[in-house]
Parts: C-alpha cells; sequence; structure tokens
C-alpha cells in the first residue's frame, strides 16, 4: 500500500523525534521493528527468480539457439494469460480491494494503484525478454548491433505483453484463465526438456502466437540477416498502438460489475455447488427461519460422528482398521475433518508412473535420466517424503504470532507423532510394490539386472523411512521458537539434536559406501549395522525433541515472519 | 482446580511479558486479568494453557506442575482464544465434535448438550454451515459453545466481551460461566472492559509491564479508600501517571 508513503514516511519522522525523546521508549521502538537483516532477506527473495531464469537459460543451452526463443514465446503467452488473470482479481476480488472498500478511496484512486503495480511487475517480461535475447547475442557473438536488437526487442516484446494483457482483461471473464495460464507454464517448463529437433517443430508451429513475434523478427532479422518476417512488424504495431486505447477503456468501465470479497466470492461458489447434498442453510433461510422451526433442529449423533474411515479410499480404509479409537480422534483433527487425500495421490502418483513407464519403453525418444525424474515426481506425489501434509498443524497467524492449529487442544506430542508416524509408514507400504516395480523396470532401460534396481529402490525407502521420525519433529518444530529464539535450554537441544544428526549422517555414508563400494561378499553386514543406526538416530531425535518439548522449554508460537 | 503460580516470568527478547508472578487461584472463581494493551494479560493465558513456555517459575493445577507433556491436565481445561481456530471448510456440527473428541466428551448424552448450547447462542441453524462462512462473532460463539459442552474444569477465555458476539451470546455466557462456578469450576478471562470486569468477576489481577500490581477481589477493592464505582478506573489512571 505504497499510496500514502510520502505521509507514512512523515509520520515515521515525527514519531521517531518523539520516542527519542524517551530512552525507554526509544529501546522499545528499536526492540519492535524488523531488524535490518530481517528487512535484507525479505529482498533478497527476488534473487530466486535470477536464479530460476539462469537455471531455465542454462538448460536450453542444450538445445541449440531456437530453444530460448521458444522458451520465451511460450512464457510470455502463459505471463499474457496468468497476469490478466491476476490483474482481474486484484481489481475485483483482491485482499486490497477489501482495504480500499473501507477507507474513503475513489474507484479511479484503486485502479491508479493496481495499474502501477502491473506495471511495475511486469518488467519482469522485459528482464526475462532481454535475457533470452542477450543470451543469443553472447553465444552467437553479435555485438553491439545484436545487443541493440537485443534491447530494442525485449522493450517491444514487454509492451506487446502488456497491451496483449490489457485485451485480454476487457474480454469476459467467463473462461478458465488460471487453468490455461497454469497449463502455458507447464508447457514452457516442458519445453526445456525438448530435443533439438522437437523444438524446431514447436517453434514453427507457434507462428500464430502474438507472442512468439518478436522473437521470430529476432531470429530472422538478426540471426538469420533476412528480412522476410519483417511483416509480422505491422499487427505488432497494432497491437502497441492500441494500448492507449484499451488502458484508457479498462479504466473507464471500472468497475463493471459489483466488487466480490474472497471469502463471499468462494462461499458463494461453495453454496451453490454444495446445498443440496450437505443440506446447508441458507443465510436468508435462516434469518426468516420461525422459531417454532428453530426449536426443532437439534444436533443429533450422526452429526457428532467422526471421519467414516471407510468411506474415503482403499488407504484411508485400511487407516481406519490400524488406529485406535483415541488416534483415530487425533487423526480427524490433524486431517483437518477431511479424509480421501492419500488415495487420490497414490493414484495420481500412480498416474505419473504409468506415463514414466511409457517414457522407459521409448528409449529413442526419450532419455533414462527423463524416466528416473517422472519416477521421482510420481514418488513425490504418492509418499510423505517430508512428511505429509496436515492440517491440523498448519500455522496460524494470530495477534502477530504464528502457532500450529493442535496448540492449545489437548493433544500430545507423543499422540500426534504415532498418528503420524503410522498413517505414513502405511503410505509407504501401499506404494511399495509400485517403488519397486519402477525400480525393476528402469534398471531394464540401463541395461542392468531388475533385481538391482530392486535392491537400489528398497535402499532408497529404508533410508526415507529411517527419516520419517525426523520429519515428525519437523512438523512439531515447523510452529516453534525452537531455533528463533536461543537460551540455554535450546542451544543445548539444537547441540545434542545436532550431535545426533551427525550420527545419522555418518551411518548415512556408511549404508551408502557399504553398498557401493564394499567388497561384493562383506557389504551386508555393515550396510545392516548402519541402517540400524539410522533407525535408532532418528529415533532418538524424535525422543531429544520430545524432553524438550513437553517439559515446555520452547514456545509453540512464533512471531510472524511478516 | 486450584492454580497456583510460582515466580512465572515470561520473556520476548529484552521484553519481560511476564515478571515474576506468583499468585494463587482457589477453584469457583472468576477472576478478570485486566491491564494496557501490551500488558502481558494474553501471555499469561498462553502459559496457563501451555504455549508458551516460561523462562522461570512454576504453574500448579491442583499441586501438580504443569507443563506441555500432562494431556490429563491439558484435558481439564480449555483455552478460547480471541480468534478461535477453526478449520473452515467444516460444518459447525463437525468442528464441535471433533474438538469435543479430544477432550474424551463425545458420549452419548453430548448431542443435547451440544444442541442446547447452540440453541441459546441462536447458532442451531448453523449446524450444516461451514464454519468458515460465518460471522466473526458466531464463530466465536460456535467455539464457546465447545467449550461449554466440553465443560472443562478451568476456563480460560482472551478477551471474550471484544469477540464480536451479540449481547444474546454475551449474556449466556455471562449465565454460563457464574452456574460453571457454582459446580467448582475456575474461569480466568482477559478483557479492557472495566465495568464489566468489576461486575462479573470475583476477583481482578491487573498486570502493567508484565508485573502483577493488583490480585484482589472486587468487593476488597471497593473498600479500599476512594474506591467505589470505577475503583478499576483509578487504578489505571495511576498507573499510567507512574509511567509519565
Amino acid at each position: 500500500m505504497s499510496l500514502y508513503r510520502p505521509l507514512a514516511q512523515a509520520i515515521r519522522k515525527l514519531a521517531r523525534e518523539k520516542l527519542r525523546a524517551s530512552k525507554a521508549r526509544w529501546k522499545e521502538y528499536k526492540r519492535a521493528r524488523p531488524s535490518v537483516l530481517d528487512r535484507i532477506r525479505k529482498r533478497l527473495g527476488l534473487i530466486g527468480l535470477f536464479y530460476g531464469a539462469a537455471i531455465l537459460l542454462g538448460l536450453a543451452r542444450h538445445s541449440g539457439p531456437k530453444a530460448p526463443l521458444l522458451l520465451l514465446a511460450l512464457y510470455s503467452a502463459a505471463t499474457v494469460v496468468g497476469r490478466s488473470n491476476a490483474l482481474f482479481n486484484t481489481l475485483y476480488r483482491s485482499g486490497d480491494l477489501a482495504f480500499y472498500m473501507h477507507v474513503p478511496v475513489t474507484d479511479k484512486h484503486f485502479f491508479g494503484y493496481v495499474w502501477r503495480n502491473f506495471l511495475k511487475s511486469s518488467l519482469w517480461v522485459w528482464f526475462y525478454s532481454f535475457l533470452a535475447f542477450g543470451y543469443l547475442t553472447v553465444i552467437l557473438k553479435l555485438g553491439p548491433i545484436g545487443w541493440t536488437a537485443a534491447v530494442i526487442a525485449s522493450t517491444l516484446q514487454w509492451l506487446l505483453i502488456v497491451s496483449l494483457v490489457v485485451m485480454v482483461e476487457l474480454l469476459p471473464p467467463s473462461w478458465p484463465k488460471t487453468k490455461i495460464g497454469l497449463s502455458l507454464y507447464l508447457l514452457t517448463f516442458g519445453a526445456i526438456f525438448l530435443p533439438e529437433s522437437w523444438a524446431t517443430l514447436a517453434w514453427g508451429a507457434l507462428l500464430p502466437l502474438p507472442t512468439a513475434w518478436i522473437p521470430r523478427i529476432f531470429e530472422r532479422g538478426v540471426l538469420n540477416h533476412e528480412s522476410g518476417s519483417l511483416y509480422l512488424l505491422i499487427p505488432i504495431l497494432l497491437f502497441l498502438v492500441s494500448l492507449p486505447l484499451t488502458s484508457r477503456r479498462l479504466r473507464e468501465t471500472y468497475p463493471i460489475v459489483e466488487p466480490i470479497y474472497p471469502l463471499a466470492a468462494n462461499a458463494a461458489v461453495d453454496v451453490e455447488r454444495n446445498d443440496d447434498e450437505i443440506g446447508v442453510v441458507r443465510e436468508e433461510d435462516w434469518q426468516s427461519t420461525s422459531h417454532e422451526a428453530t426449536s426443532n433442529l437439534r444436533v443429533t449423533p450422526a452429526h457428532l460422528r467422526g471421519l467414516d474411515w471407510n468411506c474415503s479410499g482403499w488407504i484411508e480404509g485400511l487407516a481406519g482398521h490400524l488406529l485406535n479409537e483415541r488416534e483415530k480422534k487425533s487423526a480427524d483433527f490433524l486431517c483437518g475433518g477431511h479424509l480421501g487425500l492419500w488415495s487420490s495421490l497414490w493414484r495420481l502418483g500412480l498416474k505419473v508412473a504409468a506415463i514414466g513407464v511409457v517414457v522407459l519403453l521409448l528409449p529413442r525418444l526419450f532419455a533414462p535420466w527423463i524416466g528416473i525424474a517422472i519416477g521421482a515426481v510420481a514418488s513425490f506425489f504418492a509418499l510423505p517424503v517430508i512428511g505429509g501434509r496436515w492440517e491440523g498443524m498448519q500455522l496460524i497467524t494470530l495477534s502477530g504470532t504464528v502457532r500450529p492449529a493442535c496448540t492449545g487442544i489437548p493433544l500430545s506430542y507423543t499422540e500426534t507423532s504415532r498418528v503420524l508416524a503410522k498413517i505414513n509408514l502405511l503410505r509407504y507400504a501401499a506404494w511399495l510394490p509400485i517403488f519397486l516395480g519402477y525400480g525393476a523396470m528402469l534398471a531394464w532401460r540401463l541395461q542392468l539386472a531388475p533385481l538391482l534396481g530392486i535392491k537400489i529402490a528398497a535402499e532408497i525407502l529404508v533410508v526415507l523411512i529411517s527419516f520419517q521420525p525426523i520429519l515428525i519433529v519437523g512438523h512439531h518444530s515447523y510452529g516453534t521458537n525452537d531455533t528463533k529464539r536461543l537460551n540455554l535450554h535450546s542451544i543445548v537441544a539444537i547441540l545434542v539434536i545436532g550431535s545426533i544428526g551427525i550420527a545419522y549422517a555418518v551411518c548415512l555414508t556408511i549404508v551408502f559406501i557399504a553398498t557401493e563400494w564394499a567388497p561384493e561378499g562383506s557389504r551386508a553386514v555393515p550396510a545392516i549395522a548402519a541402517a540400524m543406526g539410522m533407525f535408532f538416530c532418528s529415533l532418538l531425535i524424535w525422543f531429544c525433541y520430545k524432553l524438550f518439548y513437553n517439559r515446555g522449554r520452547l514456545d509453540t508460537m512464533r512471531v510472524a515472519d511478516s | 482446580m486450584q492454580i497456583a503460580l510460582e515466580s512465572l516470568t515470561k520473556r520476548f527478547g529484552s521484553l519481560r511479558a511476564l515478571e515474576n508472578i506468583s499468585l494463587t487461584i482457589h477453584p469457583g472463581q472468576i477472576v478478570g486479568i485486566l491491564g494496557p494493551n501490551g500488558a502481558g494479560k494474553t501471555t499469561l493465558l498462553r502459559c496457563l494453557s501451555a504455549i508458551a513456555a516460561p523462562d522461570s517459575g512454576r504453574i500448579f493445577y491442583d499441586g501438580e506442575q504443569f507443563n506441555r507433556g500432562r494431556v490429563d491436565l491439558r484435558q481439564r481445561l480449555g483455552f478460547l482464544p480471541e480468534f478461535p481456530v477453526i478449520f473452515p471448510q467444516l460444518t459447525v456440527a463437525r468442528h464441535i465434535a471433533m474438538v469435543l473428541g479430544l477432550y474424551n466428551k463425545d458420549g452419548e448424552s453430548t448431542a443435547s448438550i451440544v444442541t442446547q448450547h447452540l440453541h441459546e447462542l441462536d447458532l442451531l441453524p448453523a449446524i450444516d454451515t461451514p464454519i468458515g462462512q460465518l460471522s466473526r462473532g458466531q464463530i466465536y460463539k460456535a467455539a464457546l459453545a465447545t467449550l461449554l459442552s466440553a465443560d472443562p474444569e478451568l476456563w480460560l477465555l482472551d478477551e471474550p466481551f471484544a469477540s464480536g458476539m451479540d449481547p444474546v451470546g454475551i449474556a449466556y455466557f455471562k449465565r454460563q460461566a457464574r452456574l460453571a462456578v457454582e459446580r467448582g469450576r475456575t474461569i480466568l478471562y482477559s478483557t479492557q472492559i472495566l465495568d464489566v470486569a468489576e461486575k462479573f468477576s470475583d476477583r481482578v489481577c491487573l498486570i502493567h509491564r508484565g508485573k502483577l500490581r493488583v490480585f484482589d477481589a472486587v468487593a476488597n477493592l471497593h473498600v479500599r479508600p476512594g474506591g467505589e464505582d470505577g475503583v478499576l478506573e483509578d487504578v489505571f489512571r495511576q498507573l499510567r501517571e507512574e509511567e509519565q
């Protein structure tokens, strides 16, 4: 909210002058404001984007000069849809709008604020375009002419994208922008891995896309010194000329519909969808409900019944048999009252793994590492590799602090851990046959013995499972201040847990060395011993943290990051 | 439940949120926790519910030392923060049932108890409504209905009178609190509304900059020199003057 920055600065200046008059208050002020390091850390988030771009270009490097242009065209197309969607949401259903509706600010003023932010953020398009064109200028040694062309092409691409975003914004909002935008971004990501021949084909197919026109002119005009594509400048210029008109129209027609709050919008959709299914009482019905009708309503035992473990998928059904009554109640809370995720993730993993199998069966088309990557993605869906998602342990923000939802509820560390461990192990067991089978398939693709693939897959599973107790600690630790506030207890805990963590790493290394490099006959004993050591260390970390946690040596809340 | 605090201290960095607080609260009382913004009221409630960890000092419930590992003691208390924790997509009935299950209060009679509380709080028509669709006051009422149905021995409530509840809800809460105290329950709540604190509480606990400044029965405050109606306002004024 930078509309009133000068005023905010003036207030800050005056307040600081007043605070300086009292030493105690100045001290309190300095304590309350974010540290310089925090402020720097927040700005450093941008570096991730630079890394992202560098990695994309680094990968594209292996696919010839067409790849960066193809990526740029696809990324720009995705950005047009994505940015248009974001602009619509900010204008009509954002938290910013909710704020501005409560202060005396005109729609015009709010539009101006959103528009400026949009223009600022759209400069990333210029940056990525320049990165792509500049990259080609460097690798093809185009010299100053190339750099000049890169700057001009980037600027034109940026303006073209802005004008396209505004045009798309003026279209009726009844098409699935989110899905299309996401698909285009995924396509962009997928294009990184296209072989050279496929990239050339795709590049040719993209010609109808306006976002591919400037890269096309750059390719033909600057790289190949041909003038055949210059005719594309005509529609491009038409788009650019239309920008002031379309943006003015957008400004004038705002707001074209009644603004919708995010919550109200979701609620409306939910009510429409679920009214008949779950018997939701509409608010108007509710308000008009007579006293007699109200007095007939009651909470029945059916309302109070917990989750139905048998009706939510086969993994959930098995979990229902595995957990006792108290654990089911705990799991009910930890799942946020909803079941069905584990089976659906397992099915998703299975579908992805099926794609992986197809990839492995087409050795001439796909490199083996693509099959490995797809297998990893499938397992990432199906397995709780980082401990699984638990609604009851998600952080909630309360009065400047964040804390897991389960604090304040009588749920113990052990109870929570037991539920997490049982469910996660069940999910590992459910995925085991597919994981081992995929390992065998991968070994066949790499012209190795399938048994070796199964063995390596089993070893990976052992390592992942041995890490589970540590991940459970991570779930608990995530919402606490154990690493945020150092005192004697937390330092001791960090040292003890850190030392055991090192022991775990040593065991892991021994397992790795023993299985890979030890002589054939003497592998089993050290590997098994080290694997047991890993389990022991992992459980010891869980137990040490339990002592620390249960004795109330840390807050199960911490200061919110923002 | 008898509560005893022994030199309870809690710091956040250089800020002493609670400093050396010692007191004993006998069962069957309503205790209002008062203090300016940032005085340490919520921190005290958080320590009492094991969300915040005291740096030093101890908490005893019925003579037993309390910490987060004591789930048996945690099941005997209920903490209702200013903004209750909810899963927005769950219906009111499911949400209440889920939490009551963790208090082992999901017996056969529970449904009628919950119905009664929801009816009195005018929330009965919302039993099948996702809780996230309710207003702030209604969400607080749903959480209050959970607390009332669980009926723990110790109630900890953060700003119940600034929770967005309508007069019907507030009146019902007051009535139920009084009945609970007669059954031997102990109620600690924080508030900024001094009139309410004077009339509703049996005792008040005034915290200022983390220190316990007043802990006395309301009746005793009235017999202090100059203490009539508005005695708490006088105490607050004195604190402000001292600070300046």
